[in-house]
Order: C-alpha cells, then sequence, then structure tokens
C-alpha cells in the first residue's frame, strides 16, 4: 500500500465536500457546530476568569453583568465553565469518537473483507463488547484509575463505542464485496489493502460520515453519563460535570437554574447539530449511492 | 494450457444449527488446449457453470481436485507465477451496471491493470494503449473521460472488453456477458468477441443458459447438469446430435425464431418430486444427477453415477444408455 | 380486422405516461391493436419500449406515477377505463387474468396455494367443491409440470420458477376469456418453458382462451403467437400474422430484430442496431426509430407515421409504406 492509495480516497473525499454544499441537513448541523465551537471559543477569550479555580470568585451569585450566567457553589464563574466545558466535552468526545471508530474501521474490514477464521475471532469479539453492559464496566473502570484525565477518559469510552458500527460497517464490507468491479479489481491485480482503500472505502464514504457522527454522539452520551456520577476529569471543566456539580449541590432544588440549565442546552444542542449532521450523510449514502 | 482435475467444490449454507452441503460442482474434468478456441460451458442455473467458472478465475479454491495451468496447481504457485497466471485469465461478467466502480473514470479503471501487470512504461505508452483498446472495440475517445453511470450496458461491456485486451489475456472466462442486453443489441458484443477470438487469439470459455448465443462463438461446448458434465465435444457434433436424454430435452426445447420451424409434439420429462435444496448429498453423488428426472432411466441410473463414454471423436457423453 | 363477434378486446389509442419532475414519460404513446378470441397474440419489445405498461393499463392495475392520459380498452361493449371499481372486480381474474412479471412477488406470502387459489373462486361467487378445485388443479399443473406438493406448500418454499407457474395456475383456474402473460418464462429453463408455452397453447385449443403473450425473445412469439405486435418505444410499429411477419418483415426495426438473433443450427450470422431507444420524456420528432434508421426520408424526422394496412391482416407504421 502506498501514497497513490491515500492520495485516491482524499480525492474521493473532496467530491463528497462539493455534495455536502447541496445538502441542508449537513449544511445546518455543520453552521449549527461551528456556532457552538466559536461561541464557546470567543467565551474564553474574553472571560477573565478561572474555570476550575475554587473561590476565584464569591458563589451563588445570579447572573450579572459580571458574571453573565452567575457563578456556583464553589466560587467559579459559570459562563466561563460554559464555555470551558463545551470545548473540552467536545475534545473527548470527537477524540473518543475518533479512537472508537477507527477500531471500528479496522475490525470490519479486516474480518468483513478477508473471512476465515480471523473474522469469526473479530465477530465473537464484537458481539462480546456489544452484549457487556458497557456503563457498569466504564464505570468499574473509571473509578478504579486514580487520576482521570482527557485522554484516558476518550481511550475508556472509545472501548465500547466501537462495537456497533463495527458490525454495521462489517455489513457493508460483505455485500460491497460480492460487487463486480472488485472481483475486477482481484483480476487486475490489486492486493487486499489496495482494493480496501481503492474501491471500497470511496465507495461507502457517506455511510461512513454517518456512523462517524453517530459514534461521536455515543461517546459524548457516554462521556456526559459518567460524569454526572462524578467519574470524569477533576483538574478540567465539562458540561457533563457542570451537571455533576449542580446535582451534588442541590441547584435544582435550590432553584439555581442559570447553573443546571445551560450546559443542559448546550447539550442538547451538540446533540442536535450531529444528528443533523448524520441525518444528511445518510440521505447522500442511500439514494445516490447507486450512481446518479 | 488449463487442466480441471477431478474438480469438486462443496458449499455449506445455513446458520449454526441447520447446516447444510450443497456440491455445486462435482468431479469435473476436462481441458482447455493452448490453441485459441472458445468453449462454450452450458447449464441452467444451478448447474454449477459459474461456480466452475469462479474456480478457473480463482476466486474460490475446490473442495477436493486440482486446476492446473501449465502444469501447476494454481492454488500452490508462488505470487510471481500467480500474478502471471491472473493476467493470462481475465473475466467478464454479466452485470455491466456492477462491473465498473462507479466513482472513477473509464480511463482510470483501464490504467489499474495496466499499472499493476507493467504493461506499459510510461504513463504516455499506457495512454496510448488504453486509446487503441478502446478504438479497437469500437467506442469513441470521448468515452475515456465519463463515469460508467453515463455509458449504455452495451458500451460498459465493451470497455470490459477493451480491459481484457490491454491486459492480452490468453483466456477470457465470460460469464452469461450478454444476458442482461436487449437482443438487438447483443449482436455487436457478440461478433466483437468472436473478432477478439480471432484477431487476437484469446480464447473464451463462455458461460451461457442460452446455446443460440453460443453457436455464433462456440468450438466446443460442455453442458452441465446440477455439478456434472452430462455431455461434451464439438458444437455441432453435440447440438446436432445430442446423446445425454437432458441434453435432447435441452435442444429441443429451444425455441425457433422462425414460424415455419415450430416445436412438434411434446417433450417428457418427469419433476423432480424432492425438491433440489433437500438432497441428501452422499445419495446424491452415488447416482446419475439426472436419473429422477429422466424418462429413460435404467435401474443402474440409480445406483452408480455414469462413467463418460467416448461416443466418437471429439464427443463424449456420460450416461449409462451408452455403456 | 374481421367481424366484430370474433374480436374480444379492442385497444383504441391508448396512451399511459409517468409523471416526473420534468417532463412525463410516455411510456405507451397511442397504442392500437385487437385481440381476437381463440387467440395468441404476441406483444414483442425490448426494453423501454412499453410493454409491461401496456399489461397493467388495460386492467387498470398501474399506479401512481403512471397514469392513463387517453384512449379506450372495449372488452365486448365495456370500456375499461371508465369502468367503476365493482365492475372491474367482477372482470378481473374471470373474464381477464393478468400474470405479472415480477410474479414472484405476486403471490399472498401467508396463505397456501391451495387457500389462494380457494379465494379467488370464493371471490367471484363460483360454487366449486373442494374436491373440484383440486382435481381442475391438478389438471392445470400437470401441464405446467408442477409437482403435487405445491398445492400445500406456501410460496416461499417454492423455487422462483414454481412461484411463476404457480401464478399461472392462479389465472387459468376460473377459465377466463383472456389471460395477460407478461414475459411468463423469464426465470424458469428452457425445459420448464417450453411446457409452460405449450400450456398455453392447449388453452388456446381446448378451452378458446385468448392469451396475449408479453415478451422480449422473439423465438417465444414465432412458436406459439398466432398475431405478433411490434412494440418500439411508446408506439407500435408492425402488426400481423405471426407467419407473414417473420417471412416478410415490414418495419426496418422488425428486420433488424430478425436478423439479430442466431437460430441455432441455420444462421450463425447476427447483426446488431446501432444507438439506443430514445428517452421517453423528450421522443424525437416524427417517426421514433428514425435516429436509428438506415432508410431514411426527409418525412421521417417530421412526420409521424400512421399504422396502416399493406396486405391483408398485415399493419405496418412506417414512410416507405404509402
Amino acid at each position: 500500500m502506498n501514497m497513490a492509495n491515500v492520495k485516491y480516497t482524499l480525492k474521493r473525499l473532496s467530491i463528497n465536500i462539493r455534495n455536502i454544499k447541496e445538502n441542508s441537513y449537513i449544511l445546518a448541523g455543520l453552521c449549527l457546530l461551528i456556532s457552538i465551537v466559536l461561541f464557546a471559543f470567543i467565551g474564553i477569550l474574553i472571560t477573565p476568569y478561572d474555570p476550575v479555580k475554587i473561590g476565584s470568585v464569591p458563589s451563588d451569585l445570579p447572573p450579572s453583568f459580571n458574571h453573565l450566567l452567575g457563578t456556583d457553589s464553589l466560587g467559579r464563574d459559570l459562563f466561563t465553565q460554559l464555555c470551558f466545558g463545551t470545548l473540552t466535552s467536545l475534545q473527548i468526545g470527537f477524540l473518543a469518537g475518533i479512537i472508537g471508530f477507527f477500531i471500528a474501521l479496522i475490525v470490519a474490514f479486516v474480518g468483513g473483507y478477508y473471512g476465515g477464521t480471523l473474522d469469526s475471532i473479530l465477530t465473537i469479539l464484537t458481539e462480546v463488547f456489544l452484549t457487556t453492559p458497557t456503563l457498569v464496566i466504564l464505570i468499574i473502570i473509571a473509578s478504579v484509575v486514580e487520576r482521570v484525565e482527557i485522554p484516558i477518559m476518550a481511550t475508556i469510552i472509545a472501548a465500547f463505542a466501537w462495537a456497533w458500527p463495527s458490525k454495521t460497517i462489517r455489513a457493508q464490507v460483505l455485500s460491497l464485496k460480492e460487487r463486480g468491479f472488485i472481483y475486477l479489481s482481484k483480476l487486475s491485480g490489486l492486493s487486499g489493502l489496495e482494493i480496501i482503500f481503492k474501491h471500497m472505502i470511496p465507495n461507502i464514504l457517506p455511510f461512513l460520515g454517518s456512523y462517524f457522527a453517530v459514534v461521536v454522539s455515543a461517546a459524548m452520551l457516554s462521556e456526559v453519563g459518567l460524569e454526572v456520577l462524578g467519574l470524569g476529569p477533576r483538574h478540567t471543566i465539562t458540561l457533563g460535570m457542570m451537571l455533576h456539580w449542580a446535582m451534588m449541590h442541590a441547584a435544582v432544588t435550590r432553584n439555581l437554574i442559570w447553573w443546571w440549565l445551560p450546559p443542559c442546552i448546550m447539550l442538547f444542542l451538540i446533540f442536535l447539530s450531529l444528528f443533523l449532521i448524520q441525518r444528511g450523510l445518510d440521505i447522500i449514502a442511500n439514494p445516490r449511492l447507486k450512481g446518479e | 494450457m488449463i487442466e480441471v482435475e477431478n474438480v469438486t467444490k462443496i458449499f455449506h449454507v445455513g446458520g449454526l444449527l441447520k447446516r447444510r452441503r450443497v456440491i455445486a460442482v462435482d468431479n469435473v474434468s476436462f481441458s482447455i488446449p493452448d490453441k485459441p478456441t472458445t468453449i462454450a460451458l452450458v447449464g441452467e442455473s444451478g448447474s454449477g457453470k459459474t461456480t466452475l467458472g469462479r474456480l478457473i478465475l480463482g476466486f474460490i479454491k475446490p473442495t477436493y481436485g486440482e486446476i492446473l495451468w501449465n502444469g501447476k496447481n494454481i492454488f500452490r504457485m508462488k505470487r510471481n507465477e500467480w500474478k502471471l497466471y491472473r493476467k493470462n485469465v481475465q473475466a467478464i461478467f454479466q452485470d455491466p451496471y456492477e462491473s465498473l466502480d462507479p466513482r472513477y473514470k473509464v480511463v482510470e479503471t483501464l490504467m489499474e491493470p495496466v499499472k499493476k501487470f507493467k504493461i506499459a512504461s510510461s504513463r504516455e505508452e499506457a495512454l496510448k494503449m488504453i486509446r487503441n483498446a478502446i478504438e479497437s472495440v469500437g467506442l469513441r475517445q470521448e468515452i475515456l473521460d465519463k463515469y460508467p453511470h453515463q455509458l449504455s450496458g452495451g458500451e460498459r461491456q465493451r470497455v470490459l472488453l477493451a480491459r481484457v485486451l490491454l491486459i492480452n489475456a490468453k483466456l477470457i472466462v465470460a460469464d452469461e456477458p450478454v444476458s442482461m442486453i436487449d437482443a438487438s443489441l447483443r449482436a455487436s458484443i457478440l461478433n466483437l468477441m468472436r473478432d477478439i477470438n480471432k484477431k487476437f487469439e484469446t480464447s473464451f470459455l463462455y458461460i451461457t443458459h442460452d446455446i443460440s448465443t453460443a453457436y455464433i462463438l462456440a468450438d466446443s461446448i460442455l453442458v452441465m447438469y446440477l455439478g456434472s458434465i452430462v455431455e461434451s465435444g464439438r458444437f455441432e457434433k453435440v447440438v446436432y446430435d445430442p446423446k445425454h436424454p437432458y441434453v435432447k430435452l435441452l435442444i429441443e426445447s429451444i425455441p425457433v425464431p422462425d414460424p415455419k420451424r415450430k416445436w412438434k409434439g411434446t417433450v417428457k420429462i418427469r419433476e423432480s418430486e424432492e425438491g433440489l435444496l433437500s438432497k441428501d448429498i452422499v445419495k446424491f453423488r452415488s447416482r446419475c444427477k439426472f436419473c429422477e428426472r429422466c424418462i429413460e432411466a435404467k435401474e443402474i441410473c440409480w445406483k452408480k453415477p455414469p462413467p463418460v463414454i467416448e461416443i466418437e471423436r471429439d464427443h463424449k457423453v456420460s450416461c449409462f444408455l451408452y455403456a | 380486422m374481421s367481424l366484430e363477434e370474433n374480436n374480444l378486446l379492442k385497444v383504441e389509442d391508448l396512451r399511459v405516461y409517468y409523471r416526473t419532475r420534468s417532463n412525463p414519460v410516455k411510456a405507451v404513446d397511442g397504442v392500437s391493436f385487437i385481440v381476437k378470441r381463440g387467440e395468441i397474440f404476441g406483444v414483442v419489445g425490448e426494453s423501454g419500449c412499453g410493454k409491461s405498461t401496456l399489461a397493467g393499463a388495460i386492467l387498470r392495475l398501474i399506479e401512481p406515477p403512471a397514469y392513463i392520459n387517453g384512449g379506450r380498452v372495449l372488452l365486448k361493449d365495456l370500456n375499461l377505463l371508465e369502468a367503476d371499481e365493482e365492475t372491474l372486480n367482477k372482470v378481473r381474474w374471470k373474464e381477464i387474468a393478468l400474470v405479472p412479471q415480477s410474479a414472484m412477488n405476486a403471490l399472498n406470502p401467508v396463505m397456501k396455494i391451495f387457500d389462494q387459489i380457494k379465494d379467488v373462486i370464493i371471490d367471484h361467487k363460483c360454487n366449486f367443491s373442494e374436491k373440484e378445485i383440486r382435481e381442475k388443479s391438478k389438471e392445470i399443473m400437470d401441464k405446467l409440470m408442477l409437482p403435487s406438493y405445491v398445492l400445500n406448500a406456501y410460496p416461499c418454499q417454492l423455487s422462483g420458477g414454481m412461484r411463476q407457474r404457480a401464478l399461472l395456475l392462479l389465472s387459468f383456474i376460473l377459465n377466463p376469456s383472456l389471460v395477460i402473460a407478461d414475459e411468463p418464462t423469464s426465470a424458469v429453463d428452457v425445459i420448464t418453458q417450453r411446457k409452460i408455452l405449450e400450456f398455453l397453447d392447449i388453452q388456446k385449443r381446448e378451452y378458446g382462451t385468448s392469451i396475449m403473450l408479453i415478451t422480449h425473445d422473439i423465438a417465444v412469439a414465432a412458436e406459439i403467437a398466432d398475431r405478433i405486435m411490434v412494440m418500439y418505444a411508446g408506439k407500435t410499429l408492425e402488426i400481423g400474422d405471426t407467419s407473414k411477419v417473420f417471412e416478410n418483415p415490414l418495419h426496418p426495426y422488425t428486420k433488424a430484430l430478425m436478423e439479430a438473433v442466431p437460430i441455432l443450427g441455420i444462421k450463425k450470422e447476427v447483426k446488431g442496431l446501432s444507438g439506443l431507444p430514445p428517452d421517453l420524456r423528450a421522443p424525437p420528432t416524427g417517426c421514433r426509430f428514425s435516429p436509428r434508421c438506415k432508410c431514411l426520408s426527409e418525412k421521417c424526422k417530421l412526420e409521424e407515421p400512421e399504422l396502416l394496412e399493406v396486405e391483408d391482416g398485415h399493419f405496418v407504421s412506417c414512410h416507405i409504406y404509402k
């Protein structure tokens, strides 16, 4: 396998990007996501406060001009937390999504294309990961690990996010394998890897993009789940951790709506944008995949 | 050139609980000579002809038996020998709409084997050869920059023929290349194949269920039924004077596009009461495959698989009626 | 076209179009013909000529985006295109039966074949006892080479070819006057095909059933059709007795079809047509075959030729014959 094949894949990707411009779902989703990121980024630039340092500002203040979303019970500015938290949550979610997705790709293509005993082993492995109660295991692991930081968090989540997409992608690979031009490529002397990169991946790129969005959503959901229980990074702030702290300090009962509602809304918007992107890619994948 | 020696292919179908063995190709032997020729491999669906084609192309391995190329077993070759085999044995498939990668232009698809088999020494030479090949198959040069979906079925099949010309293969396995194309458009593809056979001295293994189209091209014929070759030989000998009861029925049942030559009488054949899928593989192999439906079946036909008998030169049949 | 009583079905200027985002596809565009009593009428054409759309339209079994844009379909005195659903339901199965091309999926998957036969019979208020139904079914099944277990089987237990034949059984059980068979032998092997075609011929001879046999294979038409109609791009090009059309094909397209097929043992040389059928959203002006025709006059590209009787019972739509 050489660079030429990777170039081919990227070239097909650029053709797809042209398609993206025509698709309103993807546009809407991307715009929303980019807006969220920009908002958080700008927020970080303009805020003078530290999001994690306890007691950096007076605690339990309602929203005001100085503190747009007020402050929490530990003396930290909530608007700053929201901005930093959004970016960190997205970081973890995307990192976990990328790691998980690549594991899924490798397992799906190696097993699906080469078949045989290797495929049987990989399938069993996938099934095992699919049927274990992921949240329970995640909780156990997260509570055992001492310093939970971003990369570790991402890896833990990725470990359980790859199984389902792997299964679906493998199904695609199996059906793709039977198409005439794949056999023709074999007859042209291409190796397995060349066929995978030159002929299989370009033909299911929209599907792959769609699954990637799904994996990232799933990863973020797991992330929030863990963090709300307190099993998140302690030395940075994420949206899930914000909710955790809010719960720990009974923000709901105390009607501190400016503490728990903004992270919820932000999470909702993130999931919405990912859903729109995924839906848009689905639309490209289905009618157009069989040729215009 | 190619020897198929006692090749059997058994597939396992069904899930975990109900695994069944289907015998697609049963103890088949024949050879494809060095001299350029066209051999028709004829049979209905389920006869095993497509599986035999895939075995020769090396896509699947035989369960028993060997496929030899110039004496060497193709599944035990070293890498460079195998690459040479691949270069010399190419294919055209039935579905023109699936045979070309929709993401690549025609010229890119044709460039692929040229690069891999190192057919040309430079990109310019490669393009020149591609242009020649396109012209040889009667296509305009503009087609090179088009995507498959912009081409008709017939044009796509021609592109595939151009491809095999480029590679300069010795044998082309053509699996029902015109069955998905309208009758009035088939002629040009079939004529092209005949021209390639003569001009470029390329052999064809023409796999089909339609003996009439095989008539246009083939020098010899192999008729398969449920995995076995029942009759083989020179095309005219087998088709004008069929010996095997199944082949006789087959030839008689072909509709003739001439109202002055309508069918006379009727054909007599028994229907299979069991249904093919429930065949016990051991019982199935130990008798003539056609005995259940044959009205001329004798007792021995149910007890042993029939031997291959040479009726005359270039005409063999596998049937107890001639033993 | 002779005595009125001898005619079973008369189709006049039938037009069936498909709605699209741009122009409608003129799949059947002014087709007229007659099917006589007790004859096999072959409709021959290649993909996209409109023959399957024609088959569905006669019994008004077409679905949107297809719609009928004009014409009449007369069964005796009844215009099927204007009849109400109740009348139409009485006609379907009993007077005219349709064996659609994708017969595989036309059977009810959750009913045994025998029960589906009973259903059809009961629906049309025919009083046959179960024994009579079984006997009649067995008679037809023998001719179609269907084994006896088929009656008690579900469609999913049968092979594709068997399902096609089971549907033929359903169509003939009520002894309709006309059966429209759309590619009835496309999924079966050559020997079964002969059996099915012989069966259709026997039905015609013994019961006087008329059959409209739609096929892309002119050899099939040559074997059993009494008269044939050649369709192209939604139009009728030629109609006549099978023997006359084969002996003396008038339309250039018909001639090309004859030249394109080999005859086993007799003719190895075949010649094909160049080009492709036209896009029916924007068919060419004048004769639809003109882009691919070798003998052209100026008129061919401007004016659509009419269907004219050139010799007794032999009609052609071509400017050469005026």
